[in-house]
């Protein structure tokens, strides 16, 4: 029972943080067409963003969950400016982009490391402290980590599904020629949801350095899984990314405990062929190309 | 009485192919007219121009008194230029009811857009029944009747509707051009665009043909009976 009450709970918060690093994958690729490959970079600048906002300028510490959030959406903002906006619609789009996306990673990577050093910081953004549950001690950070990513994911979800506002960004994902024909300025969609992303990409930066520290390739290992993950949901589909995202967190976290840590992610990968053998398009996924 | 919509000289194409060599048009308050003639000669390229989806130079396009030459599409679709493309075009994966709230997507005023949908609804009761259903579940004549109701829901004054019986079985195109022909009276302009000019002319005011992405001919519908070389060449008839 204990075991089984660990192996959850690592499970799920692994599969927390996940998710919410890949949601922001999935809904660029489902609207805009591209695999940013730059939200490693997200997920790190969300980090530091919240150590800054702390540990630098001395904000209070509930402060830091939305100074990762403002900073990842502020990056995003940036790429979509600098970067995707110029590309959009020229040839050869979905190649280009993913370059393109890679150096904005690398050149931030080099920025943060300039800034800040190698140094492992400790996130400051953190709460101490356990409870018992049937003899097993239970510490506050991950179940803050479950309700902060699942209330984030939940909110991002109301956004899309039930207004206006996340309408229109379906609408443009669906049919962009339709959706310019409903006076939708597709244009401004496409920074909105560079936002969202970024914004998501910035809180799951924060909360997985609340669990180990601040480095310049933080985002990396989260960025494979996202995309691992994504491909496995169905590139586009936010809905199936979030679900994936648990199971293969409770996946990962039932091997690591049996087998070890090292075996998670060559298990992980292993699992992903077998789906992707069984279904080519992934799970959520459609023949033709789904988008959210 | 001043024109709604004036085109002069009008040319767009893709890349560096050329589409329409120079259209001028002028569409009335209030009337229908019917853009016909054969596929591929530019027609669905016009009304792209139109709402703006493809750049397009005019020597003058005005649009309800203000020119619109630079307005890019949703400052179109805000003057009330509705374009209901060829082939629906509707949001799959949203219901009906989505799909119809998405026409209304730059009015504001909630309990107008809530009685248009009940319009709507009531024009076309099969979309009320339908309402939850997701779009790309319906069938070929509850699409179209979703792609005009989404139309409508915009509230403009001036629709742009492409080949409303394209794809439908005679059956069906006798219940869309029901709704076409109430839709006539309603005080709106109306520009159809048909392949074959046999159902239109019951509602059109005006007709042009449209042949090598140019005006060809245009009068009325009376008129065109009486072109036996047009009929011949373009409609095969006797």
């Amino acid at each position: 029972m204990e075991i089984l009450i660990q192996i959850v709970l690592t499970g799920l918060t692994l599969g927390a943080m996940y998710a919410l690093a890949s949601v922001g994958l999935a809904l660029i690729w489902g609207t805009l067409g591209m695999f940013n490959m730059a939200q490693n970079m997200f997920i790190t600048v969300g980090a530091y963003g919240a150590y800054s906002a702390i540990g630098v300028l001395g904000l209070p510490i509930w402060m830091g969950l939305p100074a990762g959030l403002v900073v990842g959406a502020l990056v995003g903002v940036l790429t979509h400016l600098l970067i995707v906006r110029q590309m959009l619609g020229r040839s050869n789009f979905e190649m280009n982009i993913m370059v393109a996306t890679a150096g904005v990673g690398i050149v931030l990577e080099n920025l943060v490391l300039q800034a800040y050093g190698g140094y492992p910081y400790r996130q400051p953004v953190n709460i101490t402290g356990s409870f018992k549950l049937g003899g097993v001690a239970i510490s506050y950070q991950p179940l803050m980590i479950i309700f902060i990513a699942t209330l984030l994911i939940a909110v991002t979800a109301w956004l899309l599904l039930k207004t206006k506002f996340g309408r229109a960004i379906r609408a443009t994902a669906m049919n962009i020629d339709a959706a310019r024909l409903m006076g939708v300025q597709t244009e401004r969609t496409y920074l909105q949801v560079m936002a969202i992303a970024g914004a998501l990409a910035g809180a799951a930066g924060v909360l997985i350095s609340s669990l180990s520290s601040l480095s310049p390739q933080m985002g990396s290992d989260p960025l494979v899984k996202a995309f691992v993950i994504c491909v496995v949901a169905g590139l586009g589909n936010v809905a199936g990314t979030g679900l994936t995202a648990v199971v293969l967190g409770l996946f990962e976290a039932t091997i690591q405990f049996y087998f070890g840590v090292r075996y998670g992610f060559p298990m992980m990968l292993g699992l992903v062929i077998l789906v992707l053998i069984w279904r080519p398009n992934g799970l959520f996924g459609r023949k033709s190309v789904v988008r959210l | 009485m001043t024109a709604l919509l004036t085109i002069e000289n009008l040319t767009a194409g893709y890349g560096k192919q050329p589409v329409l060599h120079g259209v001028s048009l002028e569409i009335q308050p209030k009337s229908v007219f019917a853009l016909i003639g054969p596929n591929g000669h530019g027609k669905t390229t016009l009304l792209r121009c139109l709402s703006g989806l493809i750049p397009h130079k005019a020597d003058k396009l005005v649009f309800d008194g203000e020119d619109i030459a630079a307005a890019p599409s949703h400052t179109r679709v805000a003057r009330g230029m509705i374009h209901v493309p060829q082939g629906d075009q509707l949001f799959r994966d949203m219901s009906v009811e989505e799909n119809l709230l998405m026409g209304a997507y730059l009015r504001t005023d909630a309990a107008a857009v809530q009685a248009s949908l009940a319009d709507v609804y009531k024009f076309f009761p099969r979309l009320g029944e339908r309402r939850a259903q997701l779009a790309n579940s319906l069938s070929g004549g509850e699409r179209r009747m979703a792609g005009i109701g989404r139309g409508l829901m915009a509230a403009g004054q001036f629709m742009m509707i492409d080949e409303p019986s394209l794809g439908l079985a005679p059956l069906i195109i006798e219940q869309i051009y029901d709704g076409l022909k109430a839709l006539a009276t309603s005080g709106r302009a109306i520009l159809i665009v048909e392949e074959n000019p046999m159902r239109i002319v019951e509602i059109a005011d005006h007709m042009a043909l449209m042949d090598g992405g140019q005006i060809v001919w245009a009068g009325s519908p009376a008129a065109l009976s009486t072109e036996q070389k047009i009929m011949q060449t373009y409609f095969g008839a006797d």
